[in-house]
């Protein structure tokens, strides 16, 4: 209780109604949102994976750790929400974990319990790791066509930097019970964490919840993001089927990273079966605008862009690209989501930001964002 | 949404079309459903390329009109074709709403299909490649037709007819706009009479392989309907078996056996109904039929041990599904994903459910039978289905 009060005195809190921010003094942020027409409330825990990078010794047991750690120290936390109609599920990113638990209207209380149940100390046996890996193995051969293009376009542009985090199977077999819990417990450092809870609650009851679960949590040492290296255009051809054109972008608020995401946008409007993917990120990143039904198409359309196709590009890729980010905003899985990923990096960063820039594009902008696809500039993948 | 979204829906509804207001929304979905009757393999096969020609020239709008309506939101006119039905979805700009649904009235009223654009569409779906998910959900290959052009005439005049059609249109209009709009649609479409269809008799082929490196199976139950006493007890099984990550399925796919990270409960429309299926995807085609009849018993076993939890679990999320958008329905009515709540599928859900059971798409009351199914009855249920399942295999390449 002591450290709940501290933490809400001290907390530097900004209401932008409906919304409050708490920072907390270990470094946690918490943000919560009203969204009292949404029928769901969306509690995520997300966590930076700064302290934690990947390397090849290690490739894939922040994953692993990922898988281990939802069973929960009972092995049935699924049971027990279900139960409830309530679900979690975790994600690995490169910049972060993601827990996220849905429940309904009055059951708050039940995803906070279950977070907490879940930052425990992982208890694993080695047996429990390897039944896990059988799992994974079958995980990794469902990746579909788009993730394994994606992987690939990251690999040329940024090398060892961009490794994918689903991991390696190879690396993963060495990981032990302790190297997972000294992953999670670094992991899972205060400063690097952002709870957000969003839907029909009562901010204030929300806020006071969060902040005695994330702001009670012992500090670490805070460790600084380190600049990523700049990507690199190229070719490069992967498993998988299909082919697609990787946009090297900026931090998510940079104008030409909205454009480049708006070019993309229109584009694949344009392709049949075509998908965008982009995670918005404090780091470099990519936007990738790719195909899996078809092994020709995208790349074409993009080399035989015509200044007369612009106009109309230019309208459709900046209404895309505004409702890409609106349409996160909607929901309260939504919010979590986007807000939490950023929060995470940065207690400073919204999405917002990166309306912004989409709203404020130019057509000049655009246009910079057509051409940061074209071969020279941009990754080609394609699947072999 | 969806329950709000319904009950302004009762208010609005004529036979054939739906109306969910919505002002929050900043366009207007709209979806048309176009019932399907049981085909032969060779119509299967003809109807799929038309489906894939509907977006074509018509008498009343060239593409280009239909294409520049549709950029005002950044969206194609799509379609897609199940067993039981053709949908053709449409999101236009709420000040586009009626030549929206003018549109999407000439494309089923009165389609052009050319020779070139079947042709092109046929060329298209045997080179595409689509995911082993879809391709196993379909079963089936797709087998480019010969056919006359009085085949597809016929056709034509078969299925594209006003009684066939229904429309849901969800988001920001002028309430009796879109009704007012279809039935002036309607009052123009004199689709002549019904032809009586040549049969050749051409037995369906099965899908062999998947173009994938995956191979998946099913345990696929018996097929049954919306009418049925028993609709309730049986989706709620099939909730039970297969929904979530404490389901059967999962605790034994995936658990107990580590043979799947993929492993779904689906619930499939076909022209009679709707089949129960269980799928599980794995990277190891060795003894996949083997692999089916042990999962069979293990189900079966599991089930068996089902409580009173299992019955509360499978409501909760049958729930959370119908109510909250959750997304571990098994409401496949898509050729790729499950229904879910957005705008699109709410009024394709209204159309739809309309169409193939003559009564709105009440979730609540679904679920409220739900509730009175006991866990004996739900056992039985289940059972039933995983006994009388046949297995189907589809072997990665």
């Amino acid at each position: 209780m002591l450290s709940l009060i501290a933490c809400l005195l001290s907390a530097q809190a900004t209401l932008d109604a409906p919304r409050l921010k708490t920072l907390c003094p270990n470094g946690a942020v918490v943000l919560v949102e009203r969204m009292p027409r949404e029928q769901t409330i969306s509690v995520q825990l997300w966590a930076s994976a700064r302290s934690v990078p990947e390397t090849p010794e290690t490739h894939g047991f922040r994953h692993l750790l990922e898988h281990l750690l939802v069973k929960g120290p009972s092995k049935d936390v699924d049971k027990k929400l279900e139960l409830k109609g309530c679900f979690l599920r975790a994600r690995t990113f490169r910049d972060a974990m993601q827990i996220e638990i849905s429940v309904g209207p009055r059951q708050l209380d039940l995803a906070i319990d279950t977070l907490k149940e879940l930052l425990h100390p992982i208890e694993v046996t080695q047996e429990e790791i390897d039944h896990e890996l059988s799992v994974m193995k079958e995980e990794f051969a469902i990746y579909d066509d788009a993730a394994r293009l994606s992987s690939a376009a990251w690999d040329q542009a940024y090398g060892s930097a961009g490794i994918d985090p689903f991991g390696d199977l190879e690396a993963m077999k060495k990981a032990t019970p302790q190297a997972i819990r000294d992953i999670q417990r670094k992991h899972f450092y205060p400063e690097n964490l952002a709870l957000v809870i969003a839907g029909p609650i009562d901010i204030d009851q929300a806020t006071k919840i969060a902040t005695e679960f994330v702001g009670g949590k012992q500090g670490a040492v805070k460790v600084p993001d380190e600049k990523g290296p700049d990507g690199k255009p190229g070719r490069i051809e992967t498993e998988g089927f299909g082919e697609g054109r990787a946009a090297i972008v900026g931090g998510f608020d940079n104008p030409k990273t909205a454009a480049s995401l708006a070019a993309s946008l229109a584009v694949a409007s344009d392709v049949e079966g075509s998908f965008v993917t982009y995670t918005p990120s404090a780091q470099r990143g990519l936007v990738i605008v790719g195909q899996t039904e078809r092994t020709a198409g995208i790349g074409l359309r993009v080399d035989e862009l015509k200044e007369g196709d612009y106009p109309r590009l230019f309208e459709i890729g900046r209404y895309l690209a505004r409702s890409w980010v609106e349409r996160q905003l909607q929901t309260s899985e939504g919010v979590a989501y986007i807000r939490g990923l950023l929060l995470c990096q940065g207690s400073g960063f919204r999405p917002e930001q990166m309306l912004d820039a989409v709203k404020q594009m130019t057509y000049d902008q655009f246009v910079a964002g057509l051409h940061s696809l074209a071969k020279d500039r941009a990754v080609t993948v394609v699947g072999r | 949404m969806i329950l709000t979204a319904l009950a302004a829906a009762a208010m609005f509804q004529t036979n054939h079309v739906v109306e969910i207001l919505d002002p929050t929304m900043d366009a207007v979905d709209i979806e048309a459903v176009v019932r399907l009757p049981e085909l032969t393999w060779h119509q299967r096969g003809l109807l799929e390329e038309m489906a894939g020609s509907l977006v074509q020239d018509t008498p009343t709008f060239s593409r280009n009109q239909i294409e520049e309506l549709a950029s005002h939101v950044g969206q194609r006119m799509r379609v897609s074709i199940m067993e039981d039905h053709i949908r053709v979805s449409f999101v236009v700009a709420p000040q586009d709403v009626e030549s929206g649904i003018s549109m999407v009235g000439s494309v089923l009223r009165e389609p052009v299909f050319t020779e070139d654009s079947l042709k092109a569409t046929s060329e298209d779906l045997q080179f595409r490649r689509f995911g082993y998910w879809r391709q196993a959900l379909k079963g089936v290959p797709f087998d480019p037709p010969k056919y006359t052009r009085r085949d597809v005439a016929e056709l034509k005049a078969v299925i594209f007819r006003p009684e066939n059609v229904t429309v849901g249109v969800c988001g920001k209009f002028v309430s009796g706009q879109p009704s007012a709009k279809w039935a002036e649609v309607e009052s123009q479409w004199q689709p002549g009479r019904i032809p009586r269809l040549y049969d050749d008799q051409a037995p369906a082929k099965s899908l062999a392989k998947l173009e994938s490196s995956l191979s998946v199976f099913e345990l696929r139950g018996p097929v049954f309907t919306a009418t049925d006493a028993g609709f309730s007890t049986k989706v709620l099984a099939l909730f039970a078996l297969g929904s979530g990550k404490a389901g059967s399925l999962f605790r034994v796919a995936r658990e107990k056996l580590g043979w799947s990270y993929r492993q779904e409960s689906v619930l499939w429309p076909t022209p009679t109904g709707f089949a129960p299926r269980l799928l599980v995807v794995q990277s190891d085609k060795t003894d996949i039929d083997k692999r089916g009849e042990t999962l069979r018993t293990e189900l079966l076993a599991d089930v068996k041990t089902w409580t009173e939890q299992d019955r509360l679990r499978a409501l909760g999320i049958a729930q959370a599904c119908m109510t909250r958008g959750v997304e571990y329905s098994p409401f496949y009515f898509h050729p790729d994903r499950t229904i879910s709540s957005n705008g699109a599928d709410d009024a394709f859900m209204a159309a739809y459910w309309q169409m193939k059971t003559g009564s709105p798409w009440a979730p609540s009351r679904l679920l409220g039978q739900m509730g009175l199914v006991t866990t004996e009855d739900m056992k039985a249920a289940a059972q039933e289905m995983l006994a009388a399942s046949i297995l189907k295999t589809y072997p990665g390449s």
